[in-house]
């Protein structure tokens, strides 16, 4: 059966996202209740990729090594509609350096 | 050392020796090869990173532009009735015999999931924002395979490393060090033999 997609963002990003057909969206505030959302999605059995809106990603502690650690979830910041840029490029780079062991510009 | 001095277990572990070393440079080609593989999937990144940035800017222009025309309240309203309209279906491949994923974007059949929002009330911004951000969701499934595939290959590219450190500084090291000690043990024992032949013949003859 194919994989679910959610969304975690502010309000107005996620109605967009609804909107547009993304069925899940996740409305947090908090960065450690979208920390919680994303470790829940992990060990559910049908999810496969979590957007996480750029300014809730920033303000997580440890995105990038949480990226990192997740096996089923595939998370990916995108910018949220005040217009922050983009952190894919972010988690990126930490897998390659820590992989080949230096930084590779993306 | 636990080790059997004799000419058949120098040559087993001659034979070991030699296959730790191709084994060690097989591993190391491999990964120069899995190195560059990342390398290359990165630079798919940037333009598919790019490409996602600006067809979310114009979604979000697109949306503004609708909730103006619409009000908050409304666009909440529908988008609680929105069906969910995609999933993601998970194929795999090799490279370097890594399984790696492929994901691919299904749109749900309408029938399934009925019909999103009516073209009744509201306007064509909404329109456009909506099929905005359907394009700009492709594109995140592609970032988001290039991501998975990375992560797949610098978790091969660790265990290579593992190895080869493995074979360079414990396998490879201990095959020597039995060797020279085989050697050196049957060395002496050949003096020590041909000593005692010499005093053999060196009693007989006096």
């Amino acid at each position: 059966m194919p994989g679910r997609i959610v969304v975690i963002a502010d309000e107005e990003t996620c109605t967009l996202f609804r909107l547009a057909g993304v069925g899940e969206a996740y409305s947090v505030a908090d960065p450690g209740e979208a920390r919680k959302i994303i470790e829940q999605l992990e060990r559910g059995e049908d999810y496969v990729l979590a957007l996480v809106s750029e300014r809730i990603a920033s303000s997580m502690e440890g995105f990038e090594d949480l990226a990192v650690s997740l096996k089923m979830v595939t998370p990916i910041a995108f910018p949220d509609r005040r217009g922050a840029p983009a952190r894919a490029t972010d988690t990126l780079r930490e897998i390659v350096k820590r992989a080949i062991g230096f930084e590779v510009a993306v | 050392m636990s080790v059997n001095v004799t000419r058949m277990e120098l040559l087993r572990l001659k034979r070991l020796l030699g296959i730790a070393e191709r084994a060690k440079s097989l591993l190391e080609e491999k990964r120069t090869i899995l190195a560059m593989e990342i390398l290359s999937t990165i630079s798919k990144a940037r333009g598919l990173i790019d490409e996602m940035e600006v067809k979310l800017r114009r979604a979000y222009q697109s949306f503004s532009l609708a909730e103006a025309t619409m009000g908050r309240s409304g666009l909440l309203g529908l988008a609680v009735k929105t069906p969910t309209m995609f999933r993601v279906e998970i194929d795999r491949r090799k490279i370097m015999g890594v399984e790696t994923p492929v994901f691919n974007l299904v749109e749900v059949a309408e029938k399934e999931r009925g019909a999103p929002y009516s073209l009744i009330g509201t306007t064509t911004y909404l329109d456009e924002a909506v099929s905005m951000m359907g394009e700009a969701v492709k594109v995140m499934v592609k970032v988001a395979e290039i991501e998975a595939t990375v992560k797949a290959l610098a978790a091969e590219l660790e265990k290579i490393k593992r190895r080869v450190n493995a074979l360079e500084h414990i396998v490879i090291p201990r095959l020597r060090r039995d060797i020279a000690f085989i050697e050196f043990r049957l060395e002496e024992m050949e003096r020590e033999h041909l000593f005692r032949i010499e005093r053999i013949v060196g009693e007989k003859q006096s």
